[in-house]
């Protein structure tokens, strides 16, 4: 019994470190640089910032997650595209590195999408 | 026995010392430049503005200084700060919800984009529901610039900076003396809740 719990934590502690080095690194730069519109819970704001918990939405446009997060949306491009969220531009953020914005899908996966990791060859960085 | 009793009555002594030591009313500092005129000293107030909001409403700083008013600068714009000072805005008044005496002023610094019908859109859109909550839009390109100091906050055109304005994250809370009484960091929930408990010794001020 004693050995069965000494072994459950050694797993517990093992997968914690081994695991959620990529998910806690996305977790910081997301809290940083994303939490201010789209919320500490990817909740977003009202009709005026969208959530990014749709998971439904983010399996369809898988490939340009990456682009999107380095280069920003237009509002106009938003509108084509009959999103709701029409009304202010995401902004660029070309100062995260691939790994970093590797990792924020990886922090967002794990938390809301719940789908294959993203691993940085699948990934397009390019407009 | 007597010694038991003097312990008794010394421990019941400084029990009521730190009972009426903690009660004593703790007041918020009025902040800002002051100068002195003879022996009294004169304390900034911000000076008297007009400006309409997001249903279009002439909000004149003499009638909402008939209740204390929390302050702060954004734009709807904004890429940065905004979001994240506007998300503690609406949770300071989601927190005073019943109270009738206190009032949010968000000061748009964005003339060009920032109309009356896109605040609206942005009230509507964001989730506000506080009819004491005015968004507030300047008369003339520079006028809620030039406002911005009198809240002791930074509001200046940059085209380096993102979304084209810097500024501060300040909120601000200002008496009915017009003064300014406390602030905290619009983007630090923290601070934030610390300014909550401000705002509340603020209310209950004689």
């Amino acid at each position: 019994m004693r050995n069965s719990i000494f072994l459950f934590l050694i797993v517990i502690s093992l997968s914690c470190t081994v695991s959620t080095s990529s998910y806690k690194e996305g977790k910081f730069i997301y809290t940083k640089y994303c939490s201010s519109c789209h919320g500490l819970n990817a909740e977003g704001l009202g009709k005026w910032y969208p959530s990014l918990t749709d998971t439904s939405y983010i399996k369809i446009n898988r490939s340009k997650l990456a682009s999107w997060i380095r280069f920003g949306i237009s509002r106009d491009s938003n509108a084509i595209n009959k999103s709701r969220f029409n009304l202010v531009d995401m902004p660029e953020n070309k100062y995260l590195q691939d790994a970093d914005l590797c990792n924020i899908l990886n922090y967002l996966n794990e938390q809301y999408w719940h789908q294959a990791a993203f691993n940085i060859e699948e990934l397009n960085f390019k407009k | 026995m007597i010694k038991s009793n003097l312990i008794k009555s010394l421990l019941c002594f400084s029990l009521l010392a730190i009972l009426s030591f903690s009660c004593t009313e703790k007041k918020l500092p009025i902040l800002g430049p002051r100068t002195l005129k003879g022996s009294d000293t004169i304390y900034a107030q911000v000076p008297e503005f007009e400006f309409v909001d997001q249903n279009n409403s002439l909000i004149r700083l003499s009638e909402i200084s008939k209740n204390i008013h929390v302050a702060t600068f954004f734009f709807t714009s904004c890429p940065t700060i905004c979001p994240k000072v506007m998300r503690n805005i609406s949770r300071i008044s989601d927190h005073f919800k019943n109270q009738t005496n206190i009032s949010y002023l968000c000061f748009s610094l964005d003339y060009k984009r920032d109309s009356v019908a896109r605040l609206i859109e942005y009230y509507t859109k964001v989730g506000f529901d506080d009819p004491k909550l005015h968004l507030l839009r300047g008369n003339q390109p520079n006028d809620i610039k030039s406002l911005a100091e009198h809240y002791l906050s930074t509001a200046v055109d940059d085209p380096t900076a993102p979304g084209g304005i810097n500024h501060s994250g300040w909120i601000l809370l200002v008496d009915k003396k017009k003064q300014l009484r406390s602030y905290c960091l619009g983007t630090d929930d923290i601070d934030v809740d610390r300014f909550i408990e401000d705002i509340e010794l603020l209310m209950h001020e004689k």
